[in-house]
């Protein structure tokens, strides 16, 4: 299990005593739910849903009410400016 | 103004109580905060009591009083788990990466409530993001058991369930994605209900994992927990797997299965179930058995794979869920040069330990040449034991078990172990993979060998989807009984 890039793709900045723990505590858990390996399962459907439902769709028009009041989401974030969430660059140079 | 035993309270009695005009909403909601303040300091349930409880109580006194006719749960004052939102009040998942946050909108159950006369006394602690049985991992310290402080309280609606027993609320709501309403409603004493997924909107609930999340109440007795599922459910357009299915029951003697499996559980070299919890099984099958209810043994066979497909379907869930805690939009955000660096700093320093675990470990079932061994694996495992819990229903029409194998662990016991940690779960995620309802109910005490306090233990009753009416009747036979 490589620790290092799992947390690159986790997008969690992670340091070196944390990635040996994790290590540790993940390799414990693994062993644990590789049970599954050896479980007689292998003609079972995979079941991504739990109730037997159809899919939902509303009539393309605007919706009856707002969902929320976009100033008042706008207030819950870090950093904005003119009605804009406001982050750092995404490349450098 | 005469004194109130609140341990005695109950949705009724309040209600009887507020209707004859002993008292008002606002005095009673003072007597809850006097409590809080005598208690609270030893518990730590709370993470924060709103002051405008007052105000609200005051608003719904007058609104009765000039003709209004009072809700199903008028003056009810509640607890409400950190990761359910009240539009305008902090709310955080006991994080702190949102430690700052204020919800924007109410959560669909709290809009219920609130439209039902409740009043919220505050915000109760839990494991940050619903992750835990033991309230140990939250970010502000961890909540003690009431029955004794030197114990957990079960999480992670650890908070919840604490102000429940602690009589410093009437009720609380909590949230179950592998058994966090039922693991501490048992730890607690208290009645705790994880709905059949669907029945209850998830709109405006803080999500760990879609596919397992549900939110229950966790309340003193089982009438109350019936009051309230009864507000709460239904379908709300924001949630589109929430659903109105009509909540049925079965006949008067339910059929009693008691899956066999559930009493040879081995793990880690430890043998099953604790003395004292299997005596209160014995003593609920001998209560069916007086009342001519059919007892049986039953077979579910894939629940042997139940904890171990519990532990890779969530954390990819969650892996998925929480990418959205990025700094970005809501909560606090670290310093960095460029995005990507904001992302994984704001996520390295804010996420707690166990949150960023079951990320990594989520990340890794889901990617690229272990998907099939792990989470393709562990949907079929689902899909069997889902096809376990259909057939046995044909057989009977509720299912006794445990809720866990022993009572409240003492703090710091499994908070170094993750892997002992998980294992607490044993009893309670087959419902959650399934989607069938399951109720924790409060079935007397341990025996205090050792000089060690009696502490509660709770059983739990499991029932076909939809099939809540079961779990309510079948749980009131008991509590008559016990």
């Amino acid at each position: 299990m490589d620790i290092q890039k799992l947390a690159q793709l986790a997008r969690i900045k992670l340091d070196k005593k944390e990635r040996e723990s994790f290590g540790k505590n993940l390799e414990s858990v693994l062993d644990y739910i590789g049970k599954l390996k050896g479980a007689k399962i292998d003609n079972a459907p995979e079941s991504a849903y739990i109730l037997a439902a159809e899919n939902v769709f509303r009539p393309d028009e605007p919706p009856k009410e707002p969902f929320g009041n976009p100033a008042e989401l706008l207030e819950a974030a870090p950093k904005k400016e003119r009605g804009f969430v406001k982050v750092k660059k995404i490349f450098n140079g | 103004m005469a004194k109130i035993n609140l341990s005695e309270l109950s949705i009724a009695k309040v209600r009887e109580l507020l209707l004859s005009g002993d008292f008002s909403s606002r005095e009673l909601v003072e007597i809850y905060h006097q409590q809080i303040k005598e208690k609270d300091k030893d518990i730590r349930a709370y993470l924060e009591i709103f002051q405008d409880v007052y105000e609200q109580a005051e608003k719904l006194d007058k609104r009765v009083k000039g003709g209004e006719s009072p809700k199903e749960l008028f003056g009810a004052p509640f607890a409400v788990k950190d990761n359910i939102l009240i539009k305008d009040k902090k709310a955080g998942a006991a994080s702190r990466i949102l430690e700052s946050y204020r919800a924007s909108y109410d959560a669909f159950a709290i809009k219920k409530l609130r439209a039902a006369g409740a009043l919220f006394l505050g915000r109760t602690n839990m494991d940050e993001f619903a992750m835990g049985s033991s309230c140990e991992n939250s970010a502000f310290g961890p909540t003690k058991n009431p029955y004794d402080l030197e114990r957990v309280p079960g999480g992670s609606s650890g908070g919840s369930a604490a102000a429940v027993a602690g009589q410093m609320c009437l009720a609380a709501l909590g949230s179950d994605t592998g058994g966090s309403v039922r693991e501490p409603a048992a730890f607690c004493g208290i009645v705790g209900l994880k709905p059949t997924y669907g029945a209850v909107s998830r709109f405006g609930l803080i999500a760990m994992a879609s596919s397992l999340d549900q939110i229950g109440p966790l309340a003193k007795n089982i009438d109350d927990a019936e009051a309230i599922f009864n507000v709460i459910k239904g379908r709300d357009p924001k949630d589109s797997t929430s659903s109105d299915y009509e909540i049925k029951k079965c006949g008067a003697k339910p059929r009693v299965g008691v899956p066999k499996e559930f009493f040879s559980l081995k793990e880690k070299g430890k043998e099953g179930i604790d003395q004292d919890v299997s005596a209160a099984i014995n003593r609920a099958v001998e209560i069916f058995r007086s009342l001519d209810c059919e007892v049986k043994e039953v077979s579910l066979p894939s629940s042997e794979y139940a904890l171990a497909c519990y532990y890779i379907v969530m954390p990819a869930e969650v892996s998925s869920n929480l990418a959205r805690y990025d700094g970005v939009r809501y909560g606090r955000r670290a310093e960095g040069e460029i995005l990507e660096e904001i992302y994984a700093k704001t996520r390295g320093d804010f996420l707690g330990k166990e949150a960023r675990r079951r990320v990594i470990l989520g990340t890794y079932v889901l990617s690229a040449g272990y998907y099939d061994a792990y989470y393709g694996r562990a949907q079929k495992a689902r899909r069997l034991i889902k096809k376990d819990f259909e057939r046995v229903f044909e057989e009977v029409d509720v299912l006794l078990s445990p809720t866990t194998a022993a009572p409240a662990f003492k703090l710091g016991e499994k908070a170094f172990d993750p892997l002992a940690m998980y294992l607490s779960d044993i009893f309670t995620v087959s419902a959650n993979l399934a989607g069938v309802p399951a109720l924790a109910l409060p079935f007397g005490r341990t025996s205090g060998k050792n000089g060690e306090k009696k502490l509660p233990i709770g059983i739990q009753l499991m029932a076909p989807w939809f099939y809540e009416g079961t779990l309510f009747e079948t749980g009131k036979l008991l509590e008559k009984n016990i």
